[in-house]
């Protein structure tokens, strides 16, 4: 294993989640298709790895308690970046993105779970890169946000 | 315009609103006289009941306590809570590039804040603040000409012709039978 992979993340969400925003890019593959080729596949519970990690940076970006137009800006920032910007409706990131911060009215209901997938990994990217953190620092914020989800009684899928 | 009997719906709405009708104001007159009535009111209501919020977090949660006193009847067409939060946070705070991100489900999201303006009305009657409302329908109506974005999403929605000079009328009528500044029912 590269030593760059040390204290990697356990579930298979969570490992492919660090190889993307470490930018691993074959390290991401090969647990993409372990993700696919899995024959009991996690829920779209484990997607909470994602919005606890995008939660976890954002506060250490924005110390106070941010505004929304902040949280808006970030993701027109990650939308004009993106590839597919349709798999990261802005109005359903918005309500994920403040939902994950601890807003608790916020309408989040019917989001599928690529959007979900798609706005945690992507935004937390973004944030990853403001903060410059390197390989070994993601994984182990990647390892945090899983120990939370664990914390809330979500089984994640191991390889 | 009229409603079959002399009386203009806007003249009819005050009416019922200061008899505290409720029942007369809880559909208001937007779904028998289309999109522009809906805009009316729904601009009049939504800026009257959110006069004093600006922050997006405030108006969400008056929002989501709005939804919460929607009957159990309309509860399951309340679909798209999240682009009516949008419409109305477009409306009160000038947001307006939020609403290029609404038109996909806009069908949906107009009904939501229609069925939340509606609320809004109810609770205006029993509070009693009619005047106030009334004279926020004929500022509304005035601002029409300058900001027409909200006309511009009502066509995705409804694309029957406008029928502006029926309205005017109607809001001119209402103008008039308003009590001066000094001579309302409240502030």
């Amino acid at each position: 294993m590269n030593s760059k992979r040390q204290h990697l993340p356990v579930s298979l969400w969570g490992r492919f989640l660090y190889a993307r925003i470490a930018g691993d890019l074959e390290y991401g593959d090969t647990q993409a298709r372990a993700i696919r080729s899995q024959t009991r596949p996690g829920g779209r519970e484990q997607f909470e790895i994602a919005g606890h990690l995008f939660a976890m940076l954002f506060r250490q970006v924005f110390e106070q308690e941010p505004e929304v137009s902040e949280i808006d800006a970030l993701i027109g920032e990650a939308r004009s970046v993106l590839r597919t910007p349709e798999h990261m409706p802005f109005l359903e990131a918005e309500a994920l993105a403040r939902s994950w911060l601890g807003e608790p009215h916020v309408d989040t209901s019917g989001i599928s779970s690529v959007v979900t997938a798609t706005t945690g990994a992507v935004l937390a990217a973004r944030l990853a890169k403001r903060l410059r953190l390197s390989a070994r620092q993601i994984a182990e914020a990647v390892v945090i946000a899983e120990r939370e989800v664990e914390t809330m009684g979500i089984e994640l899928v191991l390889e | 315009m009229n409603d079959g009997n002399g009386q203009s719906p806007l003249l009819g709405l005050w009416a019922a609103m200061r008899a505290g009708d409720v029942a007369a104001t809880a559909l208001p007159y937007c779904h028998l006289q289309g999109r522009l009535w809906s805009a009316l009111l729904f601009r009049a209501a939504i800026r009257d009941e959110f006069r004093e919020v600006s922050d997006p977090r405030h108006i969400t949660q008056r929002v989501h306590k709005i939804c919460a006193m929607v009957p159990e009847a309309d509860r399951e067409r309340l679909l798209a809570r999240r682009e009516a939060d949008a419409i109305i946070r477009a409306e009160v705070n000038g947001e307006l590039d939020l609403i290029q991100h609404v038109h996909d489900s806009s069908r949906s999201a107009f009904l939501t804040a229609q069925l939340i303006t509606r609320d809004v009305f109810v609770a205006v009657v029993k509070s009693g603040h009619s005047t106030r409302l009334a004279r926020r329908i004929v500022e509304a109506w005035q601002a029409f000409g300058d900001e027409d974005w909200f006309l511009k999403a009502l066509n995705v929605v409804d694309p029957r012709p406008l029928m502006t000079d029926d309205v005017s009328s109607d809001v001119r009528a209402l103008a008039g039978a308003l009590p001066g500044p000094d001579g309302g029912e409240m502030t």
